[in-house]
């Protein structure tokens, strides 16, 4: 996870300025400050559709496992389509 | 099936009230060549994985793979598509230039999304006399097929000539985005984006159409979700085209998509435009109204090969889909040679 150590897990939001479309398979997004857009996998997409309202990474046991989640959280963050919020 | 039934299905999906029927069964390569390379050429590709997506299409798992590939990647430029559209769009604003973006963007508002029609370029409508200027804002000249060059600034919608009707009663020509009204705006990337409006874009679509050699199947779909949308005002794309002078173009756009997507529903606009392209004096003078044809396969006997007329390169085909109308298929040269 992203969180900063030390630190008590934050809620997660959509960067408000990336933009996605969908596919028939999931979804492509391109975040801010990219210079290609990204696909995202099943699990990547419904993560991001969850985060549709800032929620913390618990809300969002539903969607898979534990480690996959946090898997897709890194990612998303890491292409700056997601960021950790107070 | 032909090609050119399954193309004419693949642009009528989803639809409501769409008559048009795709391949039951699996497609063999060669057929799923011609209707991949077809889609691609038309701008269906989107549309081609929405069907294979919701079922309607059945693919090999490799035919799947390639979909897949082809719809992200068509999907991810338009996305640069779009946020090039949005930069310049917030250029603009902020230098107090009115304007709107004509597709990209806007075609969310019909959609929904932007990987079922996407799109290879924007279209920025800006006033004649600050397009210097708001050229200057985004830069020098893009070379063809740079980044850049997702962008257009256009000054007219393409068929939009000055028509009778566009002065004021000093004889001043009302400029166009007057003529047109107010934008909507769209949020996208953090930023409000003026764009045409339902009824704006219909008219637009129909005036493309009508100013087109060709009717491109994408187009025509354009018109035909436009005109479907929960959302339109019917009367208002009516006195818009009236105010623009296109009230043929409209009437004749809406009653070709009617007829080549094969919609069994009625809508008022479906009514009105039928009714006045049906009455068009050059359509009376062809002779008697021929039976209405049964409407099951429709597409198959509107949609016929037609050799390529003069001036298309040959090892293209043209499938005629009316009265002075074709759709351009560019897979075709193998089976020419």
């Amino acid at each position: 996870m992203t969180t900063v150590p030390g630190q008590a897990p934050g809620r997660w939001a959509r960067d408000g300025d990336a933009l996605v479309a969908t596919t028939g398979a999931g979804a492509v997004a391109l975040a801010a400050d990219a210079r290609g857009a990204t696909t995202l996998s099943p699990v990547e997409w419904a993560v991001w559709q969850a985060l549709a309202e800032p929620a913390p990474a618990a809300a969002l046991a539903e969607l898979g496992e534990p480690a996959a989640i946090s898997r897709a959280l890194d990612r998303l963050a890491s292409l700056g389509l997601v960021r950790e919020v107070p | 099936m032909p090609t050119s039934d399954r193309l004419v299905a693949v642009a009528a999906h989803g639809l409501a009230g769409s008559r048009t029927e795709l391949p039951s069964g699996p497609l063999s390569e060669l057929e799923w060549f011609d209707l991949v390379q077809g889609s691609l050429a038309a701008g269906l590709v989107g549309l081609l994985a929405a069907a294979a997506a919701g079922g309607h299409l059945a693919l090999t798992p490799g035919q799947a793979d390639e979909l897949a590939a082809l719809v992200a990647e068509h999907a991810g430029l338009s996305l640069l598509v779009e946020r090039r559209a949005v930069t310049a769009s917030s250029v603009l604003t902020a230098a107090g230039i009115d304007h709107r973006v004509v597709d990209g963007p806007a075609r969310r508002l019909a959609y929904g999304d932007a990987a079922l029609r996407p799109a290879r370029r924007a279209h920025v409508l800006v006033p004649p006399g600050r397009v210097a200027e708001a050229q200057a804002l985004q830069g020098q000249p893009a070379a063809p097929g740079s980044r850049r060059d997702r962008l257009a600034l256009v000054t007219a919608l393409p068929g939009a000539e000055p028509a009778p009707g566009s002065t004021d009663t000093a004889g001043t020509e009302v400029p166009l985005l007057v003529r047109l009204g107010p934008p909507v705006h769209v949020e996208a990337a953090g930023f409000l984006v003026p764009v045409l409006s339902l009824e704006q874009q219909l008219v637009a679509a129909a005036l493309e159409l009508a100013a087109s050699p060709v009717a491109p199947l994408a187009r025509l779909r354009d018109v035909a979700q436009l005109a479907l949308s929960a959302d339109i005002d019917g009367p208002a794309v009516r006195r818009l085209a009236e105010a623009m002078g296109s009230t043929t173009a409209l009437a004749e756009g809406i009653a070709l998509a009617w007829s080549t997507f094969d919609l069994a529903d009625k809508t008022e606009l479906s009514v009105w435009a039928q009714r006045v392209a049906g009455r068009r004096p050059h359509l009376a003078a062809d002779g008697p109204t021929p039976t209405p044809p049964a409407r099951r396969g429709l597409a198959r006997r509107v949609l016929r090969r037609s050799p390529a007329p003069a001036g298309v390169p040959v090892a293209t085909t043209m499938f005629t889909i009316g009265p002075g109308l074709a759709v351009r298929a560019p897979w075709s040269t193998r089976r020419r040679s």
